[in-house]
């Protein structure tokens, strides 16, 4: 392997970790957080795709065009999408972004819509039914893309128009930049949009309102009891929660995989989302981050020994491996650290700053990290000390 | 005469051929202790349940402070100024027992899902907050477990924690469920002493079920006797303890 083939494959890596991460960072809102258990995950991001699939063909050549658009499905969407409005498109860096934006804040939307929808007739009932509630509206969401053919074109893959990052590094040096650093520049911005999940999510959660959610995940009868509305503060977790997979959604299509399908948002992908969660640690918004990268990490392995295996030996099975190793990392993290890699921790409001003023008393969990470091190290180094 | 903060009139619980609660009616009056005895399986706790909001009852109507709140969610009655505790302490597990206080504060304005982003919008009331549940937490002798997961202490911290977020309620009306269950005589006592000092200093009203009748009738000034969903006698502590009536309830079962 040589080294830019190396780069690319760590480019790669970082693009799926990055969109694996948005995913959970919105899984770990309602999981996490909430207590919700969405196995519908994917039918959101498919709303986000279905969108961008939606303004791409039909609405965006209208509005950053000025062509008329073509409706997927009928008989001369191909000749006009392939032959008018992708390349229109790509004489147009502005339009791509246009479309990028429109289908981010619009998915988002209708995303959040959706998961008051799907949640709202089973919300007051036991977790696990409500966890198969949203498995059947997400298998709903999956069968009226497939069917409904004006939408993504049914089950063809239909290729997207990515938002232009090669006038970007264009502009940084000048001239046909090459690909790799368009690619880096790509990823760059999907995890800048996990930076910015991840600022939105710890100061939403950083309040009286994380709290409330934790109350309720805890324990919601005693929730009930001190004033919670249960019902609207799982409702409220699933409209921030959607909207963050909505968005993520128009980004996996648009920005990650540059095409829809349906068949990309089948049930395995909650699921490998749900480890991320379980994996990285269960309430905590910086380990869905690390539980994204791990999972991805072994995606992409999981890719490269299947291709490895189907091309050297004729072996058809080789890209469902990973399956197996999500299914084992979900029961190691179960039975051997059940709080995830990065466990949760108290919810930091400024109630903190007073109880530290009031009782002279200063928990671990709210002081800095670096006070902690150096005494995780100290208690390391004089462990080492007294064995030496 | 002081006015009745609670009037239970008539009220009816049936689950299919059992009549948990059958054609009770009861007063408790505003800044009193009322207590509420009767065997295991006499409808005491689904009373409560009742009035707290868990339970619509089938007939009957339940008025507190002048408001009719029959029907009324739990939520929307802990807003009113009405707070139960549970008899098995219900804590909030993953939070420390500071957050287990500081979370049950009325009409927190930072549990919005859109003002939580601006925090210039409830920082004040939250500090505020943290005051007044450390004031609690001080009251009910949890100051040194304060800090720790509410599910790594006692029994015992579990049930004063339960009262404390009552207390942070600001609840004028606080249903005990068994308060002193499974805590040592000594501990009982002083969580009925604190009780009491509750009703003298900050004007509280409370209606306490107690299965531990030598300490409760030390405190309270008025107790309602429940068997198979009725209430079959009433009284102060005293004339109630000489009924031949709750002595045979007591000791014929």
């Amino acid at each position: 392997m040589d080294l830019s083939s190396l780069l690319e494959f760590i480019l790669q890596y970082l693009a799926v970790a990055g969109v694996y991460s948005l995913l959970a960072i919105s899984m770990n809102v309602e999981y996490g957080w909430a207590g919700i258990p969405n196995f519908g995950k994917a039918a959101f991001m498919a709303v986000g795709g279905a969108v961008a699939a939606v303004i791409a063909t039909q609405i965006g050549p209208m509005l950053f065009l000025g062509i008329e658009g073509a409706v997927p499905g009928t008989l001369e969407f191909f000749g006009r999408y392939n032959g008018e409005i992708l390349p229109a498109y790509s004489q147009n860096p502005l339009a791509t972004w246009g479309v990028f934006i429109l289908s981010a804040i619009v998915g988002g939307a209708i995303a959040a819509l959706l998961g008051v929808l799907f949640t709202y007739p089973a919300v007051r009932l036991r977790e696990d039914y409500l966890a198969i509630a949203l498995l059947m509206s997400a298998q709903l969401i999956w069968i009226v893309l497939r069917t409904v053919k004006p939408i993504m074109g049914g089950t063809m893959s239909l290729i997207l128009p990515s938002p232009d990052f090669k006038c970007i590094a264009a502009a940084i040096v000048g001239g046909t930049p090459p690909k790799i650093l368009v690619e880096a520049i790509r990823t760059g911005f999907i995890w800048l949009l996990v930076l910015g999940y991840l600022l939105y999510v710890e100061k939403l959660m950083g309040s009286p309102f994380g709290r409330k959610l934790r109350i309720v995940r805890d324990d919601e009868v005693a929730a009930e009891a001190y004033g919670k509305n249960v019902v609207r503060a799982r409702l409220e977790a699933m409209v921030v929660g959607s909207f963050l997979a909505g968005v993520a959604g128009a980004v996996y299509a648009l920005i990650h995989l540059r095409s829809v399908n349906p068949d990309n948002y089948l049930p395995d992908i909650t699921f490998m989302v749900l480890t991320m969660v379980l994996v990285g640690g269960v309430g905590n918004n910086i380990g869905s981050v690390v539980g994204g990268m791990v999972i991805a990490l072994v995606d992409r392995l999981g890719y490269m020994i299947g291709t490895t295996l189907a091309m050297s030996y004729g072996v058809s099975w080789g890209g469902y491996l990973n399956y197996l190793v999500y299914g084992v990392a979900i029961i190691l993290a179960i039975f051997f650290r059940p709080q995830g890699l990065i466990p949760e921790k108290p919810v930091k409001t400024p109630a903190w700053k007073v109880y530290v003023e009031l009782t002279g008393r200063r928990p671990s969990f709210i002081q800095p990290i670096w006070t902690r470091i150096k005494r995780g190290v100290g208690r390391v180094r004089s462990r080492a000390q007294e064995s030496a | 005469m002081p006015k009745n903060l609670l009037e239970v009139q008539n009220v009816y619980k049936y689950f299919g051929g059992i009549r948990a609660v059958d054609g009770v009616s009861l007063t408790v009056p505003e800044n009193s202790i009322v207590g509420l005895i009767g065997p295991n399986g006499s409808g005491k706790t689904t009373l409560f349940n009742v009035i707290s909001g868990y339970y619509k009852p089938d007939r009957g109507r339940i008025i507190f402070d002048g408001k009719d709140i029959t029907g009324l969610k739990p939520h929307e009655i802990y807003r009113l100024g009405l707070v139960r505790t549970f008899q098995n302490p219900r804590m909030w597990k993953s939070l420390t027992v500071f957050e287990n206080v500081i979370g049950a504060a009325r009409d927190q304005k930072g549990e919005s899902m859109v003002k939580a982003l601006f925090k210039r919008l409830w920082r004040k009331q939250e500090e505020d907050y943290a005051r007044q549940a450390l004031h609690w937490i001080d009251f009910t002798g949890l100051d040194p477990v304060s800090h720790m997961l509410s599910s790594s202490i006692s029994g015992g911290q579990m049930k004063l924690t339960e009262l404390a977020r009552a207390l942070m309620s600001n609840a004028k009306l606080i249903l005990l469920d068994e308060p002193a269950a499974g805590v040592n005589p000594t501990l009982a006592r002083k969580i009925f002493d604190g009780i009491e000092r509750l009703r003298r200093e900050y004007k509280l009203t409370f209606f306490i079920i107690e299965h531990r009748l030598e300490v409760l009738f030390d405190y309270v000034d008025y107790v309602y006797v429940m068997h198979r969903g009725r209430i079959v006698a009433e009284g102060r502590p005293q004339e109630v303890a000489e009924n031949p009536i709750v002595v045979d309830i007591y000791l014929g079962g």
